[in-house]
C-alpha cells in the first residue's frame, strides 16, 4: 500500500485528473464530502488531503510515502525528501515585486521585505549578499508596500494581475515554480516497486499530454 | 522575580519514556548490543560533554549543538555525535599497534542535536553502533556491513541495506572546477534525486562561457552527472553507473569496489535486503570510501548510517583508517512501538502476587523462593489490606494472588 498526499485546492484538482487519466478509479475523491482520506476502489492507493506545508511534513515522517506540492512550499520549507518529477502544472513563479515605477536597489537604507515566504526571501537576498529584513505577513502581501510597510514583497506571481489592480510591479523574477511529486527517503528504498509503477504511470501521461 | 507556577514541561524535542517505551528502548539496545558482542566488539563510554572544539571538527554542524561553557569559561558541547569522541579515543587513547591490529568498538549512548522547533523530531537520540579502527580495505568493509545486518536483522522488521560510495559521485565533480557553493548547491539536488532542478542546472564553472570543445565536454559531464540520483536499484544498476562513469578511473573504480562487494554479501546469501545508491551524497564529507544506509518498515527515514572515513581520526593528530555505522534506536523503537501497538494484547502474567503482614516476611520470603523454583513470577505486594492488593493484582493482570498469614497460605486465582 502507498499512501500520497495531495495539496488540498486547485493542485489537488489537477492531481486528480491526472491520477483518472493513468487509470486509477477516483470517483470517491470526485464525492468526497468533508472526507480526508481515501481508498482509491480497485488499487493498492490511499489518498489523503492536505495543506501543502503538512503534505510536507507527513512525507517528511513517512506516514505518507509520496506527495504533490507546489515548488514553492518545498523551497520555504526545505525538508528531506526526493523531489522526483516535475507534473507540469500548477505554474508560476517567484518574484519581487513593489510600487509600479520604483526602484528598489536605489539608495543605501535598509530594505524591508514582506513576504509569506520568508526564508525563500532570506536565501534570494543571501546569495545576493544584500542584508535586507523580513516581516512575515500571512494574507494578501500586495498590502504591504501600499501601506508602506515594506519596500518590496516576495510573492509567487501566476498572471499579475493582482499586481497590477494594486498599482504594483515585478521588478525582477527569481525562480519559476510548478507542483512537484515529492517521496520520503524510506518509502523510496522500502517500496520502490509500487512508487516507480506510479511514477512511471504519470510520466507517461504526462508526456502523451505535452505531445 | 518569583513565578506562581513552577515550570512542569521539558524542553522541546526532549521527552520521558514511561514503562514500555522505556523498556522496548531499552530492550532494542540490548539486543543490538548483543550482536555486537558475538562480533567480538568492546564497549565504550565517552563523555556526555566535550569541549566544542573536539566536536566541531566535520560531522555535525556546531550550530545544532548544544553549547554552555565550564567555569573557566571555555566553550563545552552536549554529545552530538558518537564518531568524533571516539577518533579522538582512537588517536590519543588506545596506542601504537592501532594501525596494524584492528580496534573494534561498540557503543550505545545519547547524542543531543537542537533541531527547530515544531518540527515532532528529537533532540536526544539514542545511537547504537560499532567502530573499526586500524587497517582499511575491503575485509573490514565487509565485515561492517555484515554487522550491520545482522544489527538489521536483530530489529525484527523488515528491512533493507543499501550501499554507495563516496567516490563514484565525488570523482564526477572534480572533473568539474568548481567553487566550493557550486558543488555544494549541486549536491544538494543529487541528495534529494530533484531531477528538475538538476535539468535546468545552468552549466557552471570557470570555462563555462568558453565555446568549442571544452564546454561541450563540460556539458557532457554535466548530463552525466544529472543521472546520477537515477543510479539506485540492484544488479542492473551497474552497468548503468559504469556507463555514467564513462572514462572516469575513479568512478569506474568506486562501482567496481560496490559491485564486488554487492556480489560477495549476495552469495554470502543476502539477496533483495541489499540494494545499491551511488546517489548516496551525504553533507557531512568525512566519508572517503564505501557508504551504507539501512531503513525498516515503520520508519521515515533511514535508521542506520555509516561508512568508510579513513581521513578523519587525523583530526586528532593520528592518520588511522576506520569505518562504522550507527543506529537510531529511538526511531527504531517508535516503529516497533506502532507495531507492538497494532498487535497489542490483553496478556495475563502467570506470576503470583504475595501478600504479606510484616511479621511473616521470612515465611514470604520462604515461599517466594520456592515459587521462583517451580518457574512462576512473584512480586510482594506493597498494600496495607488484602483487597487493595487484589486490585493491584488485576490491574496488572497477575494471575494468582497467595495471602500469607503466620503458616497458612491462602491462593487467589483472579484469571
Amino acid at each position: 500500500m502507498i499512501r500520497i498526499a495531495l495539496t488540498k485546492g486547485r493542485i489537488e484538482e489537477k492531481a486528480v485528473e491526472l491520477l483518472e487519466k493513468c487509470g486509477y478509479d477516483i470517483s470517491e475523491l470526485r464525492n468526497k464530502g468533508r472526507k480526508l482520506i481515501f481508498r482509491l476502489t480497485g488499487s493498492d492507493i490511499e489518498v489523503v488531503l492536505a495543506k501543502a506545508a503538512d503534505v510536507l511534513t507527513y512525507i517528511e515522517h513517512g506516514v505518507c510515502d509520496v506527495g504533490v506540492v507546489g515548488e514553492d512550499t518545498i523551497l520555504e520549507y526545505e525538508k528531506p525528501l526526493y523531489e522526483m518529477m516535475d507534473l507540469g502544472f500548477g505554474k508560476c513563479r517567484f518574484a519581487l515585486a513593489g510600487l509600479k515605477g520604483g526602484d528598489f536597489y536605489a539608495g543605501y537604507s535598509h530594505k524591508k521585505i514582506a513576504t509569506k515566504y520568508p526564508n525563500v526571501a532570506k536565501k534570494y537576498f543571501n546569495s545576493k549578499g544584500i542584508d535586507i529584513e523580513i516581516v512575515k505577513i500571512e494574507g494578501s502581501v500586495e498590502l504591504a508596500p501600499i501601506l508602506e510597510l515594506a519596500d518590496a514583497i516576495v510573492d509567487i506571481v501566476e498572471t499579475g494581475s493582482t499586481l497590477k489592480e494594486n498599482g504594483l510591479e515585478v521588478y525582477e523574477d527569481i525562480i519559476p515554480v510548478s507542483a512537484r511529486l515529492v517521496v520520503n527517503t524510506a518509502s523510496m528504498k522500502l517500496k520502490k516497486g509500487e512508487i516507480e509503477t506510479l511514477i512511471s504511470k504519470l510520466s507517461d501521461v504526462i508526456k502523451s499530454e505535452n505531445k | 522575580m518569583k513565578y506562581s507556577k513552577r515550570k512542569t514541561s521539558v524542553p522541546d524535542g526532549m521527552r520521558d519514556l514511561i514503562y514500555d517505551d522505556a523498556a522496548l528502548l531499552n530492550a532494542t539496545v540490548k539486543k543490538l548490543e548483543e550482536v555486537y558482542e558475538r562480533n567480538y566488539y568492546r564497549p565504550v563510554i565517552t563523555p556526555g560533554i566535550e569541549f566544542l572544539e573536539v566536536l566541531d571538527c566535520g560531522a555535525i554542524s556546531a550550530d545544532t549543538m548544544y553549547k554552555l561553557s565550564d567555569t573557566s569559561g571555555r566553550l563545552i558541547a552536549l554529545r552530538a555525535d558518537n564518531t568524533t569522541p571516539i577518533a579522538r579515543i582512537a588517536a590519543t587513547k588506545l596506542g601504537e599497534d592501532t594501525k596494524k591490529i584492528p580496534q573494534k568498538i561498540y557503543y550505545s549512548q545519547d547524542v543531543f542535536r537542537c533541531d527547530k522547533d515544531y518540527t515532532g523530531r528529537r533532540n536526544e537520540i539514542r545511537q547504537s553502533g560499532i567502530e573499526i579502527i586500524g587497517p582499511g580495505g575491503l575485509k573490514s568493509d565487509i565485515c561492517a556491513i555484515s554487522t550491520a545486518l545482522e544489527a538489521l536483522e536483530a530489529i525484527g522488521l523488515p528491512y533493507k541495506l543499501e550501499i554507495g560510495h563516496v567516490g563514484f559521485y565525488n570523482s564526477l565533480v572534480d572533473e568539474l572546477d568548481m567553487t566550493t557553493d557550486e558543488k555544494e548547491e549541486l549536491r544538494k539536488y543529487v541528495e534529494a534525486k530533484n531531477y528538475v532542478s538538476l535539468s535546468f542546472l545552468k552549466e557552471s564553472g570557470a570555462d563555462a562561457d568558453e565555446g568549442g570543445k571544452k564546454s561541450e565536454k563540460r556539458k557532457a559531464l554535466y548530463d552525466r552527472i544529472r543521472k546520477v540520483p537515477l543510479l539506485f536499484g540492484n544488479e542492473e544498476i551497474f552497468d548503468k553507473a559504469k556507463a555514467v562513469a564513462g572514462s572516469n578511473e575513479n568512478a569506474s573504480a568506486a562501482v567496481e569496489y560496490v559491485k564486488n562487494l554487492y556480489g560477495i554479501m549476495q552469495s554470502a546469501g543476502y539477496k533483495s535486503e541489499i540494494m545499491v545508491d551511488f546517489g548516496i551524497v551525504h553533507e557531512i564529507d568525512y566519508y572517503t570510501g564505501i557508504v551504507f544506509r539501512g531503513y525498516v518498515e515503520g520508519a521515515g527515514e533511514a535508521v542506520l548510517s555509516g561508512g568508510r572515513y579513513d581521513g578523519f581520526i587525523s583530526n586528532f593528530g593520528k592518520d588511522i583508517p576506520a569505518t562504522g555505522f550507527a543506529i537510531n534506536v529511538s526511531a527504531v523503537s517508535d516503529a516497533l512501538m506502532k507495531i507492538n501497538k497494532k498487535n497489542e494484547k490483553d496478556e495475563i502474567r502467570n506470576d503470583v502476587l504475595i501478600y504479606f503482614e510484616p511479621e511473616d516476611f521470612s515465611r514470604a520470603r520462604r515461599f517466594r523462593s520456592e515459587m521462583i523454583a517451580g518457574g512462576r513470577g512473584c512480586e510482594y505486594s506493597h498494600a496495607d489490606n488484602i483487597l487493595d492488593s487484589i486490585e493491584y493484582a488485576r490491574v496488572n493482570k497477575i494471575r494468582t494472588v497467595a495471602i500469607i498469614k503466620g503458616d497458612t497460605i491462602e491462593l487467589k486465582e483472579l484469571y
